[in-house]
């Protein structure tokens, strides 16, 4: 018996579900990806809180954040007595804090100072962040903590 | 003359630029991303924030102390080990005060007063534990040149 030949079937790698999984990808990255101004400076190491109540509403937040003396931040300068608030990348003495954090007041009344204080900080900083707070009219203030240590240490 | 009809020419959509422009955004999304730790709040008030209007009510308010290397004390009593984070006595006794507080219908308020050279941690361990007992009216000392 003669067998007949099948035609030649055109061979090619269906790409369909790769550009699923690539879409989905996509979409999953875009969507994790933080594009507003945020000024969360991955060098602090917040204290821990279990007790502590993840926010719902994070508007209308002003932050600061204060490391240990001695903390060369990511711009290369070192945190200083003097100079021991960094905003937005810049570090600040006192007055330049109050005086920060007063001109976002004015912009916006119901301003609440969030506090991004690194675990080994001297509560000296924290005291005089407060005081430069009082001063510009700030007078709600939220301490950023983790719930958890997954990482350990203390 | 009899005309040829060109053979019809199969239309296909080219994916290829497509593809490649979804990579590369995948790529600087997947480079720019960075996965943050959820924060949690812990939150007071500064005593110039009272409202003067309001009924004037003597509060039943708690004095804690922190010392430099740990120690808590709250009314001059010290409780639980420097060590310890979680402060299990101060936090049974805080309970109690707020449910004292409760029931004679007076606002349970505490002032923290740490050392200059406490580490933060310490004294976010007095405000968990204050959370921990629900009382809302936490503060911190006042020196005496004010805040």
């Amino acid at each position: 018996m003669k067998l007949r030949r099948q035609n030649d079937v055109e061979l090619g790698v269906d790409m369909t579900p790769m550009i699923d999984c690539v879409f989905l990808l996509l979409i999953f990255f875009m969507c994790a990806a933080t594009m507003s101004k945020v000024d969360l400076i991955p060098e602090v190491q917040l204290p821990v809180a279990p007790k502590a109540a993840v926010p719902e509403d994070l508007r209308g937040r002003g932050v600061v954040n204060i490391l240990p003396v001695g903390t060369v931040t990511g711009t290369g300068e070192s945190v200083t007595e003097e100079r021991p608030f960094l905003v937005y990348g810049d570090l600040l003495d006192d007055a330049g804090l109050q005086k920060t954090i007063s001109a976002r007041r004015n912009e916006d009344p119901e301003l609440r100072v969030y506090m991004r204080i690194d675990r080994n900080a001297d509560f000296a900083l924290v005291r005089r962040a407060i005081r430069s707070c009082a001063g510009a009219g700030v007078f709600d203030i939220i301490f950023g903590t983790f719930q958890s240590n997954p990482g350990g240490g203390s | 003359m009899k005309l040829r009809r060109a053979p019809e020419e199969k239309m296909e959509i080219q994916m290829t630029p497509m593809i490649d422009c979804v990579f590369l955004l995948l790529i600087f999304f997947m480079v720019s991303t960075t996965f943050y730790r959820q924060e949690a709040d812990i939150s007071f008030a500064l005593p110039g924030v009272a409202d003067q209007s309001d009924s004037v009510e003597i509060p039943d308010e708690q004095v804690i102390e922190i010392a430099e290397d740990g120690r808590v004390f709250l009314n001059d009593l010290q409780y639980d080990n420097p060590e310890d984070p979680d402060l299990p006595e101060l936090q049974k006794t805080l309970i109690r005060f707020k449910q004292t507080a409760d029931a004679n219908k007076v606002p349970a308020m505490i002032t923290i007063a740490p050392a200059e050279r406490v580490k933060h941690q310490r004294v976010v361990d007095v405000l968990n534990v204050c959370a921990a007992a629900k009382i809302a009216s936490v503060t911190f000392a006042v020196e005496e040149e004010g805040l």
